[in-house]
C-alpha cells in the first residue's frame, strides 16, 4: 500500500518536474528571442519595471511618450514627498491606457491616477504595432493583458503572437548576439520609474503656440468610451483621476478637444487641466526646453513641469508626503543611488 | 483554418480531448462531428458539395449491393436449373443494371468536379474558337468558381470506394453515417492522401484504448512535417516565384538553382503537408497510407511515380489504368494489331494507349491550364522512351561492363532522374507553356554572370536564410535515408528519455524559431519614433 | 502452375517465384509487367482478367496467381 503511494508520488513528482522544465524552458526562449529594450528603446522597459515598484507608487501617470518625457518622478519625490511611476509608452492609445490602469489596480491601489489626453485625439483604429508590443510584452499576464491584446491588435495581429512573443519575434535568429541571452533575465530598472530623460535640444521654429485645428472637431467614440470607462474604474475602486494634457509646443490640438474633455471630466466631477495654458507659470522656454521642436519636453523642460506638477497635486489632493516614512524613504534613496549610477 | 496555424494545433487538441473523453464506441461520431466542423470552416456552403458526394455515393454503392445479394439469392434458389449459359446470361443482366448505377454516381461526382475546375478552361477555349472562327469578340464571362477545398481529394476517394464495390472487392458501409466519416475525416481532406475504404475503414472504426504514445508519435510526425513546411517549402518560395519573374535579368545559373530549389519547395511543401496529415490521424489512433517514399532517389521516371504522391497514382492505376488495358476492346484491338500488323505494336497498345489517357488526366488534375497538359504528356512521353530504349541502354551497359549495382551508376540514375524531374517542373512554376520553354532556354545561358550575392540581395533569399535551406535540406534528406532503414521514430523512442527529451525540444525549438512564417522583425519600425 | 511461373520467368527471370509473397507489395513488378502478365495468362488459359480481379492480393505471388486462374476457370 505504501509502496504504492509512493510510486504513485514519485510519478506525479516526475510529471510535474517536466512541466516545469517544459514551461522554463519556453519562457526562456521567448524571453531571448524577444527585443531587450536595454540599451535602445528603453521605453519597452517601462510597462515591465512597474512590478518592482508598484508598492511605492501613490500616483500613477498613464498616457503616451509625451508622459514620459516630460514628468520625473525623483522631482516629485524631492519636492512634495509624492512616490509615483510614469505607465506611458510611445503611441499608447486611449484602450491600453485603460487598461494599465486596470492592471495597475490589480498590483497595488494607487491613490490617484493622472490620465494624459494628448492621444485622445486620434482615430479609433490607431494602432501602431511596434508601440503596441512594446507597451504589452513587459505586462503580467492577467485577464487585463488579453483584454488589451484584444483591444489593440490590428488585423493581420494573432492573440497567439503576443501570448507567445517568440512566434512574433523568432526570425531575429539572424540579428541574436550574446547580449539577448545575457540580457533575457535583466531585471534591473533601465527607466526612472517609467521616467525617460532626454538631454537633447532642438528649439521650436514658431514662438507662438496657435492651434491649427478648428475647434468643433469631434472626439472619436472610441475613445471617449475607454476615457468614460477608465474614469468610471477608478471611482468604482476608491481611486482618485486626474485629468491633464501634458505642455507641449504642438499645434496640433483644438480647443474643441479641452470642450469635449472638460463636459466629460465635469459629470464625473474630476479636475482637467490643459497645461499648455499654464507654460508661462511653469517657466518654458521651448528654445531650451524640447528635443524635437515642441512635440516633448527634454530634462531642462521636465524638471520644470515636474517641479509645477509636484505642487499642483500636493495642493489639490490628498496624497501624504511619504519622505518621513521609512520604506519610501530606503526605496526613494535606492533609485536615486541608481540614476547617479547611470 | 489552415493545416498551418495555431488555431488548427488548437482544434486538433480540443477534438483530441473530446476524442478520448468519449467512450469508445462513439468515438468515431467525434471525428465525424470534428471533420464537419473543420470542414465549415472552409466555407458552409462547401459542405452542400460534399454532402452531395457522400450521399451519391452512398445510394448507388448500397443499390449495387442490392443486386449483387439479389444475384446471389437467385444463382442460389435456381442453382440445379440454370445451365451456364443461362447463368452467364443472367449475370451479365445484373451487371449491366450495377454499371448503370456506377455510372449514375460516376457522373454526379466527376460531373460536379469537371464542372467546378474546368468550366473556365472550357469557356476560354469556347471563347477563343468563337473569335478565330466567326470573329465574335463578346466573350463568354468567366465563372470564376473558387473551388472547394479539397474536393478533389474526397470525390476521388469516394468514387474509388464506388468503383471497388461494383467490382466486389469490398462490402458496403451500411451506417450513413460511418461512411460521411470516410469522405471528411479532416486529417487528410486538404491535401490527401487519398485513401482506400478497405484500408482506411477499419481505421476510423475500430474502438482504441486511450494510449498517450499515440499522440507522442503522431506529435513528432507533425513537427518533423511542419520542419519540411516551414522551414524549408516556405523560406524558398519567394525565391524560386521571383527569379522566375525576373529572368530577363536573371538567367543561366540562377533558374538552374531557383529549379532546384522549386523541387525542395514541393517536396518539403507537399510531404510536409502529408506528414501533418498523417501525423495528425495517427493521434487518433488511424494510420494513413503513406504518401511519399523517397522520390528523390528513384531510378527512373517510373519509379519517380510509384514514390511520389503514391495514392494518386495507385489510384489512377487501379481505376483508369487497369479498367482501360484490360478493357475488352482495347485487348482486342491489341490482339488484331499484333495479328494483322505488327507484333510489337500490338503488343504495346494495351499499355500505352491507357498511359496516355491517365498522363493526361493526371496533367488535368494538377491544374486547368495548358501546361499542367503539357507537363503530364512530356511525363508519358518520357516514361515511353525509358521502356523503350531500355534494352538499348542494357545493350550499351554490357558492351561498357557497366554494373547496374555500382554506387556511381546508381547515383548517376538517381541524379539523372532527379534533374529530369525538376525540369518539367518547370511547367509548374511558369505561367504559361511558351514562358516555360523560354525558362528552359534560359537555364543554358549566361553561366559566368551568376553572382551568389545577388541571390542574398535580390532574390529574396538572404545569405542566412540561404545557409539554413542548405543545412535544413540537409538533414531532411538524411532522415529520409535513415527512414530506409525503418522508423527513424521508432529508434528514438527506444533512446533514454533524457534525449528523447532534447531530441524534441531541438525540433520544437528549430521549428519556432527557424520556422519561416510571422512577418518578420524589422528593428528600424521599434526604434522610437515621434510619439 | 508450371506455367506461370514460365510466364513470370519472362518478365522476371532474377525472381525466386516459389518462395516470393511480394511482387506487388514489394514493388517487383509495375503495372507495366502485371498487364503484360495478364496478357498471357489470358492467352494460355483462355480465362477473362477485368480491372475487379487487379487487386495485390491476386498477383503477390505465383501461388495466388494460380489460385486466381483456377477460380476463373471454375466459373
Amino acid at each position: 500500500m505504501e509502496t504504492e503511494m509512493k510510486t504513485k508520488l514519485k510519478k506525479t513528482g516526475i510529471v510535474l518536474f517536466k512541466i516545469v522544465v517544459i514551461i522554463f524552458l519556453v519562457i526562456t526562449l521567448n524571453r531571448i528571442f524577444m527585443p531587450k529594450y536595454v540599451y535602445e528603446n528603453q521605453d519597452g522597459r517601462i510597462t515591465r519595471e512597474y512590478y518592482a515598484q508598484s508598492r511605492y507608487s501613490e500616483v500613477i501617470f498613464v498616457g503616451s511618450s509625451t508622459v514620459h518625457s516630460a514628468i520625473d518622478p525623483l522631482v516629485l519625490w524631492q519636492e512634495k514627498g509624492i512616490s509615483s511611476y510614469v505607465r506611458a509608452n510611445a503611441s499608447q492609445p486611449m484602450w491600453i491606457s485603460y487598461y494599465m490602469i486596470e492592471d495597475a489596480l490589480k498590483c497595488h491601489k494607487p491613490k490617484l491616477v493622472c490620465l494624459d489626453m494628448t492621444f485622445i485625439k486620434y482615430a479609433d483604429d490607431f494602432v501602431e504595432e511596434p508601440s503596441t508590443r512594446k507597451a504589452l510584452d513587459g505586462m503580467r499576464l492577467s485577464s487585463s493583458k488579453i483584454k488589451c491584446i484584444e483591444a489593440s491588435m490590428g488585423e493581420d495581429e494573432k492573440m497567439a503572437d503576443y501570448l507567445m512573443p517568440l512566434f512574433r519575434f523568432h526570425s531575429r535568429w539572424k540579428e541574436l548576439s550574446i547580449d539577448d541571452i545575457k540580457l533575457a533575465y535583466y531585471n534591473k530598472p533601465v527607466t526612472l520609474n517609467g521616467y525617460l530623460k532626454d538631454d537633447g535640444v532642438a528649439p521650436v521654429t514658431e514662438k507662438e503656440l496657435v492651434y491649427t485645428k478648428e475647434g468643433d472637431l469631434q472626439l472619436s467614440p472610441r475613445n471617449i468610451e475607454y476615457l468614460r470607462k477608465s474614469i468610471e474604474l477608478c471611482q468604482k475602486n476608491g481611486v482618485e483621476i486626474f485629468l491633464f494634457k501634458t505642455p507641449a509646443h504642438s499645434s496640433n490640438w483644438s480647443v474643441g478637444y479641452d470642450e469635449q474633455i472638460g463636459k466629460i471630466a465635469g459629470e464625473y466631477n474630476v479636475n482637467y487641466i490643459n497645461f499648455d495654458e499654464y507654460n508661462d507659470i511653469i517657466g518654458l522656454d521651448y528654445s531650451t526646453d524640447t528635443p524635437d521642436e515642441g512635440s516633448h519636453l527634454n530634462s531642462f523642460g521636465a524638471d520644470k513641469f515636474s517641479e509645477y506638477l509636484a505642487g499642483y497635486l500636493a495642493d489639490n489632493y490628498e496624497i501624504k508626503d511619504q519622505r518621513n516614512e521609512r520604506r519610501f524613504a530606503d526605496n526613494w534613496a535606492r533609485i536615486n543611488a541608481q540614476n547617479i549610477n547611470r | 483554418m489552415s493545416f498551418i496555424s495555431i488555431d488548427f494545433a488548437l482544434f486538433v487538441v480540443a477534438v483530441l480531448l473530446v476524442f478520448y473523453v468519449f467512450p469508445r464506441k462513439y468515438r468515431w461520431m467525434v471525428l465525424l462531428v470534428a471533420s464537419y466542423i473543420f470542414y465549415a470552416f472552409t466555407g458552409a456552403g462547401n459542405l452542400l458539395y460534399i454532402l452531395v458526394t457522400t450521399i451519391s455515393t452512398y445510394i448507388c454503392a448500397s443499390f449495387i449491393e442490392k443486386r449483387t445479394a439479389e444475384q446471389k439469392e437467385y444463382l442460389q434458389i435456381n442453382k440445379g436449373s440454370l445451365t451456364k449459359e443461362e447463368k452467364k446470361a443472367y449475370k451479365n443482366r445484373i451487371k449491366k443494371k450495377q454499371r448503370i448505377l456506377l455510372c449514375v454516381g460516376l457522373i454526379i461526382n466527376f460531373g460536379l468536379l469537371v464542372y467546378l475546375k474546368y468550366i473556365d478552361f472550357a469557356i476560354a477555349y469556347i471563347n477563343l474558337f468563337r473569335l478565330s472562327r466567326f470573329g465574335v469578340t463578346d466573350f463568354i464571362p468567366f465563372k470564376n468558381i473558387i473551388l472547394p477545398m479539397g474536393i478533389s481529394f474526397y470525390i476521388f476517394q469516394s468514387m474509388g470506394y464506388l468503383i471497388d464495390i461494383y467490382y466486389g472487392r469490398c462490402e458496403t458501409e451500411k451506417n450513413f453515417f460511418k461512411f460521411a466519416l470516410y469522405v471528411s475525416f479532416f486529417p487528410q481532406i486538404v491535401q490527401g492522401p487519398i485513401s482506400r475504404f478497405a484500408e482506411l475503414a477499419p481505421e476510423l472504426y475500430k474502438e482504441l484504448d486511450y494510449d498517450f504514445f499515440r499522440i507522442k508519435s503522431g506529435f513528432y510526425r507533425v513537427m518533423w512535417g511542419l520542419f519540411k513546411k516551414l522551414v524549408i517549402a516556405d523560406r524558398l518560395a519567394a525565391f524560386v516565384a521571383d527569379t522566375m519573374a525576373m529572368q530577363d535579368t536573371y538567367k543561366g545559373l540562377y533558374i538552374l538553382l531557383a529549379v532546384f530549389m522549386y523541387s525542395m519547395q514541393i517536396y518539403g511543401d507537399f510531404s510536409g503537408g502529408i506528414d501533418v496529415a498523417i501525423g495528425v490521424a495517427e493521434m487518433f489512433g488511424v494510420k494513413l497510407h503513406e504518401n511519399f517514399e523517397r522520390p528523390f532517389f528513384s531510378k527512373s521516371i517510373a519509379e519517380y511515380w510509384q514514390r511520389w504522391h503514391i495514392t494518386l497514382g495507385t489510384w489512377f492505376k487501379d481505376y483508369i489504368f487497369y479498367p482501360l488495358s484490360l478493357n475488352k476492346g482495347i485487348i482486342k484491338s491489341g490482339k488484331f494489331v499484333r495479328e494483322h500488323i505488327n507484333q510489337s505494336i500490338g503488343k504495346r497498345i494495351p499499355i500505352y494507349i491507357p498511359m496516355f489517357i491517365v498522363w493526361f488526366t493526371t496533367g488535368m488534375w494538377h491544374g486547368s491550364q495548358n501546361k499542367f497538359v503539357v507537363w503530364g504528356l512530356f511525363n508519358f512521353v518520357f516514361i515511353v522512351l525509358g521502356t523503350e530504349f531500355e534494352p538499348v541502354s542494357v545493350r550499351i551497359k554490357e558492351r561498357l561492363k557497366l554494373d547496374e549495382s555500382n554506387v556511381f551508376m546508381k547515383f548517376y540514375r538517381v541524379f539523372k532522374t532527379f534533374w529530369l524531374m525538376s525540369f518539367l517542373r518547370i511547367f509548374d512554376i511558369s505561367k504559361d507553356v511558351p514562358s516555360a520553354f523560354k525558362a528552359f532556354r534560359n537555364i543554358f545561358t549566361d553561366w559566368s554572370s551568376f553572382d551568389i550575392t545577388k541571390v542574398y540581395e535580390n532574390l529574396f533569399l538572404e545569405q542566412q536564410d540561404f545557409y539554413v535551406v542548405i543545412i535544413a535540406i540537409i538533414i531532411m534528406f538524411a532522415f529520409d535515408l535513415l527512414q530506409r532503414k525503418g522508423s527513424v521514430r521508432e529508434r528514438i523512442f527506444k533512446l533514454p528519455t533524457v534525449l528523447q527529451w532534447v531530441i524534441l525540444s531541438l525540433l520544437i525549438t528549430v521549428v519556432s524559431v527557424f520556422g519561416y512564417y510571422g512577418p518578420g522583425y524589422d528593428a528600424g519600425s521599434f526604434i522610437y519614433g515621434a510619439f | 502452375m508450371d506455367t506461370i511461373i514460365e510466364i513470370l520467368k519472362g518478365v522476371h527471370p532474377e525472381i525466386d517465384y516459389e518462395s516470393e509473397t511480394g511482387l506487388i507489395d514489394k514493388r517487383i513488378f509495375d503495372s507495366f509487367d502485371v498487364v503484360n502478365i495478364v496478357g498471357e495468362l489470358m492467352d494460355e488459359f483462355d480465362v477473362e482478367i477485368t480491372a475487379e480481379h487487379m487487386i495485390p492480393q491476386n498477383f503477390n505471388s505465383a501461388k495466388a496467381i494460380y489460385a486466381l486462374i483456377q477460380r476463373l476457370e471454375e466459373e
